[in-house]
């Protein structure tokens, strides 16, 4: 079961990772360093690249997991401030 | 600067050779350095290929501020500069990245810190370089969210990425981890300050 749910998992980042960079508009370019990479050459090296994949993989879904964080945190906060004003 | 008044020299395109940056350092002792180009994990490399700065001469930067967005510097050789006598270095310790789209808010985050320092300094402040960089890191995760809330969620990824490899080395540091078993068997056995000190690095 865990194993099941591990899977599912890694299918959603990949399938989020990959959706991310599918809407990326033709005209958008990745700068890295010397390596200018257009939304064609983007998606090659993502299935050249098991390790650079991955790389990319998780600082995106780092990055949503920590806006939603942060976002859903002050929400919340401030929430148990006006409760404590209230009280 | 030019608005502030501060004087500065410019070295760009043709003029950004090794032997010119060099011969600029070493007429103009202990003046601050800021470099918008390329690098690596050991040295700060040239337009058009050379190292401007690697450890065997970077010893020209005893005494100065280098402020640079060079890529995976602060892995090694940025360390290594401040360890070597700079006064303090802002450097990433991985590949810096970002997206056309997101331009202008790469521009902005690329700059902030040594606006930031400029102000400072203009001011008669002394630097605070870990205050800086906490206000930098702020604003890399501002202009992070913004991009997230348009849609940009590659360069908010981006940004994100950058801020967390994002070093000021002000002499109150962690050294990073060397890649070297030996540094790191040193570094375990004698403390950072020895064991970065003990073995000739290549």
């Amino acid at each position: 079961m865990k194993q099941k749910a591990a899977a599912e998992l890694g299918r959603q980042v990949l399938e989020n990772t990959l959706k991310v960079i599918m809407d990326l508009p033709d005209s958008e370019k990745m700068v890295l360093g010397t390596e200018v990479l257009t939304k064609q050459e983007i998606i090659k090296k993502f299935w050249a690249d098991e390790k650079w994949a991955f790389n990319m993989a998780e600082q995106l879904d780092k990055s949503v997991k920590e806006f939603l964080f942060r976002t859903q945190y002050k929400k919340a906060r401030r929430k148990k401030e006006r409760n404590n004003t209230d009280g | 600067m030019k608005k502030a008044g501060t004087p500065y020299l410019d070295h760009s395109g043709d003029d950004a050779t090794p032997r010119k940056v060099q011969d600029t350092l070493r007429l103009f002792m202990h003046k601050h350095f800021l470099f918008y180009d390329h690098g690596s994990e050991t040295g700060l490399v040239a337009q058009g290929g050379g190292y401007i700065i690697d450890k065997s001469n970077d010893e020209l930067l005893i005494g100065r501020i280098v402020y640079t967005l060079a890529c995976s510097w602060g892995l090694d050789g940025g360390w290594e500069a401040k360890r070597k006598g700079a006064r303090a270095v802002h450097c990433y310790a991985a590949v810096v990245g970002f997206m056309t789209s997101a331009l202008p808010e790469f521009q902005e985050s690329f700059n902030h810190g040594f606006k930031l320092l400029h102000e400072r300094m203009n001011e008669g402040l002394e630097p605070n370089f870990k205050g800086i960089l906490a206000l930098e890191k702020e604003k890399m995760t501002e202009l992070s969210d913004k991009l997230m809330k348009q849609g940009n969620f590659m360069a908010a990824a981006w940004m994100n990425t950058n801020r967390d490899s994002l070093k000021w080395y002000d002499g109150n540091d962690e050294p990073p981890e060397s890649k070297c078993f030996w540094r790191r068997l040193a570094v375990r056995l004698f403390g950072p300050k020895l064991g970065w000190s003990l073995l000739k690095r290549k």
